[in-house]
């Protein structure tokens, strides 16, 4: 049985062509996993399947229905959680519930069918939302959002369920709970297709579709391409076109000056209140100079409040930090100097092109008017953006945006590098091309402090910090962090150090 | 329906958490009256006027007394054109009137008699006063002169006396007329956003993947908005008649009625701005141009339509706030005049459901056009 049938879909955006005569057959009460580069046309495909974009070629039929003359009756069998999620962030987790159970003909009223009734208190059990019930769906963190945004999507038990990356930026524990919780609220005639930038949560499907500039490159069960999700992501990049690591050009035309400094990074006691309520505590670290620490922890943990108060955009309420041995509370300009910055939300202007935003930071940075057009042309080139220099920011793809923002960071050559979740949504190959600049830049002497999500992106890391509820419950190298957790691989360490700091 | 009242439900709730929308409906209301009220006079009291007289004859001097002694008009004499000229360009008058030497001579001989009156057209609404101060003043003498048998035979004697605003105070139509900028505000400024911002927080993405038709959507927005706007009607209209105490001749149950199809033609231009541009900034940008600016300056509540040129006389023929402001100064002023009330009535009612099938036809089910 099949859920749906595409034949030779063609879709373009002006001269870009986003999906190039493709065909696929999803199979009736599996888990398809959608998997792919950015642009590779993933979002366009889950679009066109469900009628919000129309093909320019080619047929498509879902569940017996055209989706582009029978929207309507298709809507009534499917559930779609949308990149945005979707949700209406000025309402309440139980509202949002509610206006979607309507939305979608669900019957929610308290009359005497028990079975209905239970239908809004099962979906709060399932994403442990019940005790935030009342709070404004825009106060949530991101995992509990993404959660919610699924239940909404799962709301009327549709046949066919589609996500378009539900786990981007969401810690491991939450990403764990979002999977759990879609095996067991479906039933097994339901088809659910995912798409997803994490490569063993792919593994983990019945099916993986991995696309490539509008096409399919694999189509097939994930377990025969490679049986551990290592080799999987291996065999992914691969079929990708492979990605050999060259020399980082980055890291060789990075203008470091040495420092006698030991500790480049030092946190003291950093602290930060919002009423009774600690974001960070007690927050205690050295880092070394060359050294690539990890922060990690669970979305809402503090990390980027720390990040913010560490760069000086944010005051601490107590306690301090230094860069290069300048105390960032007295001398906050002084100290920023010596910082390359990469904010979590793409923090460009993104209606200037490459080139304008370049050379509007190399002003912004003071760096001398004589050097600066060389300089801009050098990291251009550096940072592969030659093609793109003229488009705007707003206009690139997020792998691209993501190596812009990189390149603003360091444009004035700082010895200290902070890069809050720089690979969030990006896909494996940009990824790996990512770090693969980090740690050449910190093998020249670059001290960089890093969050992520990515357990495997973790491994990468001279020391780790794990971060929970404000304060640091463990610090050490990734080896030794395993160990003492008694695991395997980074994320069982990671969730089983968050279980037993029993919080 | 179950859908369409889960959509005003939501929506009705995301009003009532937005400081803005309460902002915009119920304390701008009062900061406009106070404006209107206290910081705005159109009444011009006591213009400056030069007087050139050139007749010496005695009657003409009683007439040129009888500038200096109106309550409206502060006089200076002259002698020359020159310095008419020039006090006028320095603005300390703001016209003048030139009595001619045969002005008595030809009054005598009952022949028509000239009277030169400058007025200073870069200010189109005191020129209007200076003319008309003129003209009353000259014919108020000339009806008390020896000449009033001229007057008799060749002139209607002209009393001014003027209804529906005797002390003519320009509040009682002024701050009526403000409610049509709230309303505007409400009707424009607020929802033009509204349809942007789910596009752009992507909501409506996923709406369009449930059961939801564009009917609801449309309805969903102007249902809520619409009680919104007619909620803060009420509020206006008591703060006009129970706090500034302006004057009410009208019947309510037609002056809400009538606000009732202003409000849905005002929603019809924002909810259109919304649906076609999709982005919070530049519709709320379109929405002060093509929706605010118009009501302010061509809606006739602060210049007069019939005084504008030809071009925006048509204009203002397309700009909703006209045809309410007509109507509802009317309403509260001289009240009951059905005329007005129909013809006003019948072009918001035109208006409003020509937007409301735009806004329909404009509400797309899908990602694209």
């Amino acid at each position: 049985m099949r859920t749906a049938t595409i034949r030779n879909l063609t879709r373009k955006f002006g001269n870009t062509v986003a999906i190039d005569n493709l065909s696929l057959y999803i199979e009736k009460g599996r888990i398809t996993g959608l998997i792919g580069a950015d642009g590779a046309g993933k979002t366009t495909l889950l679009r066109t399947i469900i009628g919000l974009l129309l093909p320019d070629e080619g047929e498509i039929n879902v569940l017996g229905f055209n989706p582009e003359k029978q929207k309507d009756e298709l809507n009534r069998h499917i559930g779609y959680m949308p990149q945005k999620f979707g949700l209406y962030e000025d309402l309440t987790v139980i509202e949002n519930l509610k206006l979607y159970a309507d939305l979608k003909g669900v019957d929610i009223s308290t009359s005497s069918i028990a079975g209905n009734e239970s239908v809004l208190t099962r979906m709060l059990e399932f994403t442990a939302l019940a005790q935030f019930q009342d709070r404004l769906a825009g106060a949530l963190s991101g995992g509990m959002k993404q959660k919610l945004g699924l239940a909404c999507a799962l709301l009327g038990d549709p046949e066919f369920l589609i996500l378009d990356e539900p786990s981007v930026g969401v810690d491991p524990i939450s990403r764990r709970e979002l999977m759990k919780m879609v095996r067991e609220m479906i039933n097994p005639e339901t088809t659910v297709l995912w798409s997803t930038a994490y490569l063993d949560e792919a593994h983990s499907f019945d099916t993986a579709v991995v696309m490539d500039r509008g096409r399919i490159i694999f189509n097939g069960c994930p377990q025969d391409l490679a049986s551990t999700p290592q080799e999987f992501e291996d065999k992914v990049i691969e079929l990708m076109g492979g990605y050999s690591k060259g020399k980082s050009q980055i890291a060789e035309n990075y203008d470091y000056s040495a420092t006698d400094i030991e500790f480049t990074v030092e946190a003291d006691n950093l602290e930060k209140r919002y009423g009774k309520f600690y974001a960070v505590k007690n927050n205690t670290f050295k880092i070394r100079k060359g050294e690539i620490f990890g922060l990690l922890g669970p979305n809402g943990a503090g990390k980027s409040t720390s990040f913010k108060m560490m760069c000086g955009l944010a005051r601490p309420t107590g306690g301090t930090a230094r860069i290069m041995g300048i105390d960032i509370k007295r001398n906050p300009e002084k100290a920023r100097a010596n910082l390359g910055y990469m904010a979590q939300k793409f923090s460009l202007y993104g209606s200037l092109t490459v080139k304008e935003n370049l050379d509007f930071f190399a002003l912004a940075y003071n760096i001398d008017i004589a050097g600066k057009d060389k300089k801009i042309k050098d990291i251009i080139d550096v940072f592969g953006l030659n093609e793109y220099a003229n488009t705007k920011a707003e206009e690139l793809p997020l792998g691209l945006k993501q190596r812009l923002s990189m390149a603003a960071a360091l444009i004035h050559n700082p010895p200290v590098l902070f890069l809050d979740e720089p690979t969030s949504g990006v896909d494996v190959l940009t990824r790996r091309d990512f770090w693969n600049h980090i740690t050449s830049l910190s093998k020249k002497g670059v001290t960089i402090m890093v969050t992520t999500h990515f357990m495997d992106e973790a491994e990468y890391c001279d020391r780790i910090s794990l971060f929970y509820k404000g304060e640091t419950i463990a610090i050490g190298t990734p080896a030794e962090l395993k160990q003492k957790a008694g695991a395997k691989d980074m994320e069982t360490a990671f969730i089983n150090l968050i279980r037993e700091s029993g919080k | 329906m179950k859908i369409l009242l889960a959509l005003i439900k939501k929506e009705i709730r995301q009003i009532l958490r937005d400081p803005s929308s309460i902002i915009i409906a119920f304390v701008l209301p009062i900061i406009s009256f106070l404006i209107y009220m206290y910081g705005i006079n159109l009444d011009s009291v006591r213009i400056t006027m030069g007087i050139k007289n050139d007749d010496s004859s005695p009657e003409v001097a009683t007439l040129v007394k009888s500038f200096g002694h109106s309550k409206y008009v502060n006089s200076i004499n002259f002698d020359n054109m020159e310095d008419i000229e020039t006090a006028i360009l320095r603005s300390k008058i703001k016209g003048a009137i030139v009595i001619p030497n045969d002005f008595s001579t030809r009054l005598s001989r009952e022949q028509n008699a000239d009277l030169l009156v400058i007025t200073d057209g870069s200010e189109v609404n005191t020129a209007n006063y200076v003319q008309n101060y003129a003209f009353s003043i000259a014919n108020q003498w000339l009806a008390t002169s020896k000449y009033r048998g001229g007057l008799q035979k060749n002139l209607v004697n002209v009393e001014s006396r003027t209804w529906y605003n005797p002390d003519l105070n320009s509040h009682y139509f002024i701050v009526p007329g403000s409610i049509a900028i709230t309303m505007t505000l409400i009707g424009i400024l607020l929802t033009s956003l509204v349809i942007a911002r789910e596009w752009e927080r992507g909501t409506m993405e996923a709406l369009l993947s449930t059961k939801v038709r564009a009917i609801h959507i449309v309805l969903g927005k102007y249902i809520p908005y619409f009680l919104l706007g007619m909620t803060s009607m009420t509020f206006n209209v008591f703060l006009c008649v129970c706090v500034f105490q302006i004057p009410f001749h009208g019947s309510y149950l037609i002056l809400f009625t009538i606000s009732g199809i202003f409000m849905f033609t005002s929603l019809g231009i924002g909810l259109m701005i919304s649906t076609v541009l999709k982005n919070q900034f530049i519709a709320s940008m379109a929405a002060l141009s093509i929706g605010f600016m118009p009501a302010l300056m061509l809606s006739g509540l602060l210049f007069p339509i019939n005084s504008m040129p030809a071009f925006f006389q048509y204009l203002t023929m397309i700009i909703p706030p006209r045809y309410f402001i007509a109507f509802i100064e009317s309403e509260f002023m001289a009240g009951g005049v059905n005329e007005i009330r129909l013809a006003n009535a019948f072009y918001l009612t035109v208006l409003g459901l020509i937007l409301f099938a735009g806004v329909y036809r404009k509400t797309q089910m899908r990602l694209e056009a």
